[in-house]
């Protein structure tokens, strides 16, 4: 006898809260959007806008050039080690769907 | 270098993109595209770098240094928050159908088509600077190439006569290009996946050329990057470049971050790469970091090439926006220039393809349809087949488009930098962010407070950028910009209500955002939203949590139900346990394992409809089951009339509850009268009878007696006493019952008549008692007086008191056993004035389930002695009536076994003292 199958995510969706916690990520990526305000804005901006050399290069550039690589590197380890589950995840692409 | 080869290699390679677009196509319509990676998604993301990043940024780092740095910060900024604001864009545009950002912002503030319209508006201005940028781009660069070293070609473009210029040919091939790539049909979803893959071949190219420009720059024409810095400290002006500036340029630094920041989600290009053709929400997350990366990379030798530019040829020679493509011919390095021009053919082509596909779109869907549909004569909305003319009309907006940009290329010359041109489209665009942003987070954003803000922000943008613009280029008079419109110093465009010392785009910016911000919030707060505005505003802010159980997007796409999707509907409105029979039911019936079934076939569907039918009504269930076939959701029209008809059949329902509560109300009114008037009834026929029977029986008694005393002449002398004593008993008998009945009568239809007299109560109840004496005398029960000793005046009705007395007394003689019965009638005074009259025995008392209906008709007790009523039962009945009459009341008390006192109460006198014998006043 056939059995009507209830998917897993329906079930799954009964058990979980109506309001979903909030998830890891979320929190994250503001903490780093608002780090990346802090290092690219003033007074910060400021102070590394000064005289010198890094290796040959102005202080400047090494200081923004580098803050910028830091920065990008923080929100791969964000999106690799946050759990970014939230209500309303997909299942798996199903390329013969593609429209 | 040859002008043919160059010519050439362009053509080929332009070809080249448009196969890897036909290819990219063709595997898409397999179902096996090319475009479903993160990477490609990224790097398409990465449209954003065009001729401004490739050759822009260095003439601007060669003039003012760091500063064309903020352009790239602020994208890295906004990518650290695109899961929460990307994402959320993607999945409320895969949601709703959205196919552009003007259908974006349209729909979400009550799929408003003037919202739409005014969005496309300003995206066509605005962008027009843009696209002149890249024309530019190329053909300042393919006259650098054809005729390097001699530079004074492309500074006198803008002289020749249009069909001799090269940015035209350049405007002609470019527009063909795009109308190929993007408007060779019409997909309803609008996703162009040919398009993407070529424009991420594209980004590749690009940054390939730009770093391989730059590590030859750096590394073999100079000797490295600290050989690069050190000579470039010892040149005097370069030295300067080594910092940000003065306390203005903060200003700005800040300014451009920011703008670039919100640009990237809302120029028409990004939100076509990164919302409408998003395979995946999952992309969301890599494109995070690596379009940052990208953006990076491409970056990284901007200053080292712009050094170099200028410490080669210095200001004035060679334009520094060429420094890139310069410096590689200045070297005889022919390869690496032509490796270079295509880079920037590369970025300049990516992005007029990208944008003008974006704004036919939108052109098309927001503007001129809706206007053409609104023109009745056309007929427009019975033609069947309406795909040709959309295409036409994309077409056309596309060549409308680009030659704009050719016209705003000649009327600017070369007075305006790459970058310049760019920051100005910048600026335009930036007005959709607020209405944009505002519309995904805050629902109370209203329609109103869009359109005030982006009309606001549109209005300033011209006044300050635009207008000026054409000043400088002699169309207005300079005094528009030096003195202000008519000598009004106050409303100087670039220098607005005395707001100095800004870059002409701070400056606008500023202004700008401020009154669009201003506008949005105040308007919005100011204003309600109508239905649709509401159930829009819903939609888009809480798309999350009213797409949370459909599975996220992929759902959306599938073009039929699957079994999944029916059960849960149905289980919707049937119950789960009806839901889950029917099917496995179907699914034996067919022999079938639903399980194993993905999608549902149309039997199954027709079963859900019919299913459905039973419990919402067919048309409803029609459009439940074909949306759920179709995988959307139910559309808000849809929603509306299905809320329209359950809300009728509510507000009938409740009618049909009121009435029929009403008519309880009545029925129960009815039978309570009904049962009243039975009882009268049966009181009515109980009275007759009993009547009857009272009546009957001593009149029997005296017929019988009278006979018997005229049949028998000679009876015994003292028989025939006792006999005739017997006729005058029940002739008295009949009497009084005839009187009570006729007392009573008189007393309830009022026609009996009072004598109201002063009279002594003390007298009036020892008279009373002497009437009744005999009564107690025969069945020896004591009679007990307790009067006060002085006269007690009353006005009162003489007769009718004694009667009540007389009542009162004869049925409590009746009521005591005898010989030790004990009767007292007893008078006091009341404190309040008036008097208490009572009647007390030591009776066997009253039940206490009787004494309610006491004073009613025909109640009698049953005499616990005889169990025979005696009496008519009217007595007390007559008492009250008198009672009453006068002015006070009359109770019982009584327990059974322990006695039963009578008592009524007559008011005092009112007034002072009264005179003795009044004249009696018939009532």
């Amino acid at each position: 006898m056939a059995r009507v199958p209830l998917s897993e995510k329906t079930a799954a969706g009964k058990r979980n809260l109506r309001m979903a916690p909030p998830s890891g990520a979320r929190e994250r990526y503001v903490a780093a959007f608002m780090l990346g305000l802090a290092l690219f804005f003033p007074p910060l901006l400021v102070v590394f806008d000064a005289d010198g050399f890094v290796l040959g290069i102005p202080l400047l550039f090494v200081y923004l050039y580098g803050a910028w690589l830091a920065l990008i590197i923080l929100v791969v380890l964000i999106v690799a080690r946050s759990s970014h589950e939230e209500p309303g995840d997909h299942r798996p692409y199903d390329p013969g769907r593609e429209p | 270098m040859n002008i043919g080869l160059v010519i050439g290699v362009s053509l080929g390679y332009l070809l080249i993109l448009f196969g890897i677009a036909y290819w990219g196509d063709k595997r898409s319509d397999q179902g096996r595209s090319v475009i479903n990676s993160p990477y490609v998604y990224a790097l398409s993301i990465a449209v954003y770098c065009t001729s401004w990043t490739f050759y822009g940024s260095v003439g601007l780092a060669a003039e003012s240094g760091i500063h064309y740095l903020p352009i790239y910060l602020g994208p890295t900024l906004m990518a650290a928050l695109f899961w929460i604001v990307l994402r959320k864009m993607v999945r409320i545009s895969k949601v709703n159908r959205i196919t552009s950002i003007a259908d974006f912002v349209a729909s979400r503030y009550g799929k408003s088509q003037m919202l739409g319209g005014l969005v496309t508006i300003i995206a066509l201005v605005g962008l027009v600077p843009y696209i002149a940028l890249q024309l530019r781009a190329v053909s300042d660069t393919f006259n650098v190439m054809v005729s390097y070293p001699d530079t004074s070609a492309s500074q006198l473009a803008h002289t020749v006569p249009f069909y001799a210029d090269t940015a035209f040919y350049v405007a002609l091939i470019l527009a063909v290009f795009a109308i190929l790539f993007g408007t060779r049909h019409i997909d309803a979803s609008e996703h162009h996946s040919g398009m993407v893959a070529a424009i991420a071949f594209e980004s590749v190219v690009k940054l390939v050329a730009f770093i391989l420009a730059g590590l030859v720059v750096t590394f073999v024409i100079f000797g490295g990057v600290g050989d690069l810095f050190s000579q470039a400290a010892a040149h005097p002006q370069l030295a300067e470049l080594f910092h940000v500036g003065e306390l203005s340029d903060y200003g700005n630094w800040i300014a451009f971050t920011l703008l670039a920041m919100v640009v990237v989600l809302v120029l028409p290009r990004q939100f076509q790469v990164a919302v409408v053709e998003n395979v995946d929400e999952s992309h969301v997350r890599k494109a995070a970091w690596l379009f940052p990366l990208y953006l990076f990379l491409i970056n990284l030798f901007v200053l080292p090439i712009a050094f170099a530019g200028v410490l080669m040829f210095g200001y004035g020679e060679v334009n520094p926006d060429n420094f890139v493509l310069a410096l590689p011919l200045s070297q005889e390095m022919q390869l690496l220039a032509l490796i270079v021009f295509l880079g920037g053919l590369s970025a300049a082509t990516a992005m007029i393809i990208v944008e003008t596909v974006a704004l036919a779109t939108m052109l098309c869907n927001d503007l001129v349809m809706p206007a053409l549909l609104r023109i009745r004569w056309l007929g427009l909305e019975r033609r069947r087949d309406l795909t040709r003319l959309l295409l036409y009309i994309r077409r056309g907006a596309i060549l409308i488009g680009i030659l704009l940009g050719y016209a705003y290329v000649r009327v600017t010359g070369d007075m305006v930098g790459l970058v310049s041109m760019g920051l100005v489209s910048f600026c335009a665009v930036a007005q959709f962010a607020p209405a944009l942003i505002g519309g995904i987070f805050w629902k109370g954003a209203t329609r109103k407070g869009a359109l005030a803000g982006l009309s606001a922000g549109f209005v300033v943008w011209l006044y300050t950028l635009l207008l000026p613009s054409f000043a400088q280029a002699g169309w207005l008079p300079a005094t528009f910009i030096t003195h202000g419109p008519w000598g009004i110093e106050l409303l100087k465009p670039y220098e607005l209500f005395g707001l100095s010392g800004l870059h002409q785009i701070t400056h606008s910016l500023v202004w700008s955002m401020l009154v669009n911000l201003g506008a949005y919030v105040t308007v919005s707060l100011l204003t309600q939203q109508n239905t649709m505005e509401r159930i829009q505003a819903n939609l888009f802010v809480d798309v999350f949590r009213l797409s949370a159980e459909r599975y996220g997007i992929s759902r959306f796409w599938r073009g039929t139900a699957t079994v999944d999707d029916l059960f849960d509907l149905l289980k919707r409105f049937v119950g789960e346990a009806r839901a889950r029979a029917a099917f496995e039911r179907y699914a034996r019936g067919r022999g079938l394992d639903l399980t194993q079934m993905r999608e549902a076939d149309s039997d199954l569907i027709q079963l859900c409809e019919r299913m459905l039918a039973g419990s919402i009504g067919a048309a409803s269930a029609r459009v439940m089951v074909s949306n759920v076939a179709k995988g959307d959701v139910v559309s808000l029209e849809e929603v509306m009339e299905i809320l329209d008809e359950a809300s009728q059949v509510i507000a009938y329902s409740q009618q049909l509850e009121t009435k029929s509560r009403e008519l309880e109300t009545a029925t129960r009114e009815l039978r309570a009268a009904n049962e009243q008037l039975k009882q009268l009834d049966r009181m009515k026929d109980d009275f007759i009878s009993t009547v009857t029977h009272e009546l009957r029986t001593p009149l029997t008694s005296i017929r019988s007696f009278t006979e018997i005393l005229y049949d028998n002449r000679d009876l015994d002398p003292d028989k025939r006493q006792e006999f005739l004593g017997i006729i005058i008993s029940e002739s008295e008998r009949l009497t009084r019952l005839i009187n009570q009945v006729l007392d009573l009568a008189k007393l309830e239809s009022g026609a009996m008549r009072w004598y109201i007299r002063r009279y002594d109560l003390v007298e009036v109840l020892s008279d009373a008692a002497t009437a009744t004496s005999q009564l107690f005398k025969t069945k020896a029960v004591d009679l007990h007086l307790d009067l006060p000793d002085h006269p007690v005046p009353m006005d009162t009705d003489r007769d009718r008191l004694m009667q009540v007395i007389i009542n009162l007394l004869s049925n409590a003689v009746k009521f005591t056993p005898a010989h030790t019965g004990r009767v007292t009638l007893r008078l006091t005074l009341l404190e309040e004035g008036g008097v208490k009259v009572e009647v007390e025995d030591n009776g066997p008392g009253i039940p206490t389930e009787d004494l309610p209906t006491l004073f009613e008709k025909f109640r009698q007790v049953g005499d616990a002695l005889t169990e025979k009523p005696e009496g008519t039962g009217l007595g007390l009945a007559i008492c009250k009536n008198i009672i009453q009459h006068l002015g006070g009341r009359i109770w019982v008390d009584s327990q059974q076994g322990a006695g039963t006192t009578f008592a009524f109460n007559l008011p005092p006198l009112d007034g002072s003292a009264k005179e003795d014998g009044k004249p009696a006043k018939p009532e």
